[in-house]
């Protein structure tokens, strides 16, 4: 019985040999990337990208804070005008 | 961030800990960010006050305040990027750390550009309190760690531009710091016992087999 169950794992180890010889538990390089769909990646891409939004968002800020002021400004003209 | 993950190695085994890390402190960027949000809200008044009585223009104060809060946007990421970097033991080459600091710092200067954004939007404090976690969680719902981008892509996301910079830093993240890595997959061994009580054993892999990420910076 021993030598069967040794016989056995022997047969499994070769096969595992076999079958994981080209196929790695976790794909490599490009392969890896696709399944995180990262594949396609461009770094000064990405970096452009942030810098527009950075300015994007300043620009909302800048607008926000005029059109305040620009309300204020309207509203006491107008309250100045009716009383 | 240096503690737990210190040092954390090239097996396999430390890809979920290096993607963890790199989400973690990405999204650390922006929670310290929320602090120029707060400081925004408390002078508001205050600036609004001032400029109905002539005191500046609104132009002046925006550019002032964007030049005293960009030290901040630099200095912060910078020193957290020289302990943090080198204590988990990302790629230990000066491009790889280029890449890592000058996208933290643009995440930092983006995550402040809208918490002020959201400020100056929103018509009084609780509202600016309230909508600036909600939106912050959707940069961390459609940031590349917890919905697959390939998914990502097919739903609706596209549309959710807010969450584009936080997508962006990961995958740029991801993307450089395993760059010229050679990843070890460890031979593991592991006994069963069967249903009948006899002994066997089978192994998940191999041998020590490298694992190799050949991608190029582009």
């Amino acid at each position: 019985m021993p030598t069967k169950n040794a016989t056995r794992c022997f047969a499994l180890i070769c096969f595992e040999l076999l079958l994981f010889q080209n196929s790695p538990c976790i794909t490599t390089g490009q392969q890896e990337l696709a399944i995180l769909g990262m594949q396609n990646t461009n770094i000064a891409y990405n970096f452009m990208i942030l810098g527009i939004m950075f300015v994007v968002y300043r620009l909302i800020a800048y607008l926000a804070l005029l059109y305040v002021d620009f309300m204020r400004r309207h509203l006491s003209a107008h309250t100045a005008a009716t009383s | 961030m240096g503690s737990i993950y210190w040092q954390i190695g090239d097996d396999q085994a430390s890809i979920q800990d290096r993607i963890g890390a790199l989400f973690f402190m990405a999204t650390n960027q922006a929670f310290g960010m929320l602090g120029s949000l707060t400081i925004f809200l408390e002078e508001r008044n205050l600036i609004n006050r001032e400029r109905a009585g002539g005191a500046y223009r609104t132009s002046s104060y925006f550019f002032a305040k964007t030049f005293v809060e960009a030290p901040f946007f630099l200095l912060f990421p910078l020193v957290f990027s020289c302990v943090a970097y080198w204590m988990v033991g990302f790629v230990p080459t000066a491009a790889a750390f280029g890449i890592f600091v000058g996208n933290l710092v643009l995440f930092a200067a983006v995550s402040g550009s809208m918490f002020l954004a959201i400020g100056a939007v929103s018509p009084n404090t609780t509202v600016a309190q309230i909508l600036s976690p909600v939106l912050t969680v959707l940069f961390l719902l459609f940031g590349g760690f917890y919905v697959n981008a390939v998914r990502r892509c097919s739903r609706a996301s596209q549309s959710l531009s807010l969450s584009l910079s936080l997508s962006l830093v990961h995958s740029t993240l991801t993307l450089t710091t395993p760059t010229g890595l050679t990843l070890i997959q460890p031979c593991r061994i592991a006994f069963h016992r069967t249903t009948n009580g006899s002994r066997t054993f089978r192994s998940s892999s191999t041998a020590s087999r490298p694992w190799s990420t050949t991608s190029s910076i582009r």
